[in-house]
């Protein structure tokens, strides 16, 4: 849940910088011939209206209407009375508050006599919300247009790679505050202190999963740890995320030599499913590999899909056998190949 | 099969599927709401996606891979796992059409289920169609059962300790999200879960709650939140205001009228009464102290709402919600809203309805409080 520092910094992220995003996406419009751009919000998926706008609902959702020229319209299910914060907070001067989105930005398209809108990734959009839209506005005037979010993709800005890594700095220095050695206290323990750590340290959002040797981490229930421990961090600044994940009570030869495995693991162009077998029939390593669209958290690749050069990418990878090692790493995959964050 | 603690809740879920006609019931969550899901599956799930498939003799959970290698809850006699949120959503469906479910296969929690993963299972679930179940099974959540109840008292005991971290972070300079940070820290030291808090600080500029800023407290300040610990999945609500330093004769009058706003609403609750009732009641102070127009949405978002599997669950106390309170909900009344004396303010306790009336779960003093007094 989002409930950490929520504020924009021109100075951090500059106002040009979100105009760039914006015009990136209008040039797609102006070329698909789309006389406006419908992106959907929410406090577990920002997505792309974060990427674009700055706008983060800490609750609830929205959706953005992104004309080809003029100003971009937020309906948001937040009270009006927040406003004041949305607009303080992201690029965003025309919000309204509603209760039935997509009820609502199909009249506001149809009073600004747009023909034909493009959704901007719809697979994302609940499809309560898409069907508002499609049964307000005329048939064939709403079109799937996910080149929207694809040239988005088209590589991470100078801006994005530096808030990443400013993120990932959090969460390391929260896992070196809290050392290794985490025997005897309880998982929910070495959760909160990561939390409150990261927290402190500007963080917007942070997913902590801690878990005793022997199984993969997850949400915290309150077992006692021993000598050896898995912990996986995530952690959001400014909209940026990163993912890490390591053995406590490991050495620290082991940690370096796993974060030069996982990079290798982040090479562009390579099915999931074959790098997750070649792991297994290796040495028994189960990897997962994730990406984290703009402005969204990490999303789990499927066997058949592969990175490509302008992702960011994580990978986590456990082996139970010789040690029980659980690491994972955050990579902006290049052209030449995964760079850490 | 031995479902244990979970037994009366699935015998409750079957019958209504029986009434419903229903050959399965589908729970859907995801990162923004999983309170279907875990009303059927209760244990957590790191998984985003995660579906939960009851039928008429078992229970079938569905989550992101490896997740799926976790502890499930005892409610389901088997886990599936796959790599993605589509592949886990192509899951179900080979599931569904494996036992051969249909044609009614109700839907709870489908209303934030995003395209991708509805149509997925819409083209794939062979002769089942998917039917809105939702308001069928928000009619069995009103209730909280001695399980719900268990949690939700847990959660209210953590709300209790973490306003005491609150109070004690709240001194002049500190800014907004480190207030945030040490209550982050010690509510989940004490296990919960999550924790919904939104909060604000200021005087009479202040309309309303958002996430924490980076402006320093004040002497003189007002500081406010609504404190919502989460265990087992369950949330308890706690709205509190305090001052930075002494109360001023403003702030201790604006408190006043909430607290008083409130106390009226714990007068009137019983099983019987609307939601509209409650919310009347506490609108009828602030109208006697000539200040009923900062009851309207243009001040204020609601008068109170009930808390479980959701931190803002249904139904809204709310002048036009003619919902009927039943014993065994629980609720939070809260009079948060804006007055001009000092701006905006809360103040509510979560409340168990019971056969008579209703009993204070928080436990924290029903008081004004004043950080850095000795």
């Amino acid at each position: 849940m989002k409930r950490g520092l929520i504020e924009w910094d021109p100075s951090e992220l500059p106002a040009a910088t979100l105009a760039g995003r914006v015009a990136r996406v209008r040039s797609v419009l102006a070329e698909r011939g789309l006389d406006a751009a419908v992106f959907y919000t929410s406090v577990a998926q920002p997505g792309i209206v974060r990427y674009l706008t700055h706008f983060l609902p800490y609750w609830n959702e929205g959706l953005l209407v992104l004309p080809r020229e003029g100003e971009p319209t937020l309906f948001v299910a937040l009270s009006n009375r927040v406003f004041p914060w949305i607009k303080g907070s992201s690029t965003l001067q025309d919000v309204r508050a509603s209760r039935n989105l997509g009820v609502d930005a199909a009249r506001l398209l149809a009073e600004r006599g747009a023909a034909r809108v493009g959704l901007g990734d719809s697979g994302s959009i609940p499809y309560r919300v898409i069907e508002e839209l499609r049964s307000n506005l005329a048939d064939g005037q709403v079109v799937d247009a996910p080149e929207l979010a694809a040239r988005l993709c088209l590589g991470a800005d100078a801006d994005e790679l530096r808030l990443r890594g400013h993120a990932g700095r959090i969460a390391a220095d929260a896992l070196a505050a809290l050392g290794p050695n985490v025997a005897g206290r309880t998982d929910s323990a070495v959760a909160g202190q990561l939390d409150g750590a990261m927290r402190l340290n500007r963080a917007e959002d942070t997913l902590v999963l801690v878990g005793p040797a022997g199984r993969w981490p997850g949400l915290p229930t309150g077992i006692t740890l021993g000598e050896r421990a898995h912990v996986v961090v995530q952690v959001e600044y400014k909209g940026h995320w990163v993912l890490t994940g390591r053995t406590l009570g490991a050495s620290a030869d082991a940690a370096a030599a796993w974060q030069a495995r996982l990079a290798t693991l982040a090479a562009p162009g390579r099915a999931v499913g074959a790098l997750a077998a070649e792991a297994r029939a290796h040495d028994g390593t189960e990897v997962y590999v994730y990406r984290s669209g703009r402005g969204a958290p990490f999303t789990a690749l499927d066997e058949r899909d592969a990175l490509v050069a302008g992702d960011v990418a994580a990978v986590l990878a456990y082996r139970a056998a010789d040690g029980d090692d659980l690491y994972g790493a955050t990579f902006a995959v290049e052209p030449a190949g995964p760079r850490p964050i | 099969m031995n479902q244990g603690r979970y037994a009366e809740r699935l015998r409750r879920l079957r019958q209504m599927m029986a009434a419903q006609q229903l050959d399965g019931l589908l729970t859907y969550g995801n990162p923004f709401r999983k309170d279907y899901l875990r009303y059927v599956h209760p244990a957590p799930t790191p998984s985003p996606y995660g579906f939960c498939l009851l039928t008429p003799e078992g229970g079938t959970l569905f989550v992101e891979a490896p997740w799926d290698t976790l502890p499930a809850a005892e409610t389901v006699q088997e886990v599936v796992g796959a790599r993605s949120a589509a592949g886990v959503a192509q899951a179900v469906a080979a599931k569904v059409r494996q036992l051969g479910l249909g044609p009614r296969l109700g839907l709870a929690g489908g209303e934030v289920m995003e395209s991708e993963l509805y149509d997925t299972l819409r083209e794939r679930l062979g002769p089942a169609t998917l039917v809105p179940a939702s308001k069928a099974v928000m009619e069995l959540r009103y209730v909280k059962d001695a399980v719900e109840l268990e949690a939700i008292r847990r959660a209210a005991a953590i709300a209790d300790e973490g306003w005491k971290t609150f109070v004690a972070t709240c001194q002049p300079g500190v800014p907004q999200y480190e207030i945030t940070a040490r209550c982050e820290e010690r509510v989940r030291e004490l296990g919960a879960e999550d924790n919904f808090m939104i909060l604000s600080s200021g005087t009479r500029d202040v309309y309303g709650m958002t996430p924490p800023s980076s402006r320093r407290l004040e002497r003189g300040d007002s500081v406010l939140t609504e404190f919502t610990p989460q265990v087992d999945g369950y949330y308890a609500q706690l709205c509190r205001s305090l001052t930075v330093g002494p109360a001023s004769p403003a702030q201790q009058r604006s408190f006043a009228i909430f607290k008083a706003a409130a106390d009226a609403a714990l007068a009137i609750i019983k099983p019987g009464v609307t939601a509209a009732d409650i919310a009347n009641a506490e609108n009828a102070v602030f109208a006697a102290e000539g200040y009923g127009e900062y009851c309207s949405a243009q001040y204020t978002r609601v008068r109170g709402h009930a808390v479980g599997l959701h931190f803002d669950e249904e139904p809204m106390l709310w002048p036009d919600v003619a919902f009927t309170i039943r014993a065994g909900m629980v609720l939070i009344p809260h009079p948060n809203t804006y007055l001009p004396l000092a701006g905006y303010m809360v103040f509510g306790d979560s409340v168990l309805v019971t056969e008579t009336g209703c009993e204070l779960i928080t436990q924290t003093p029903r008081i004004l409080f004043e950080a850095g007094v000795s």
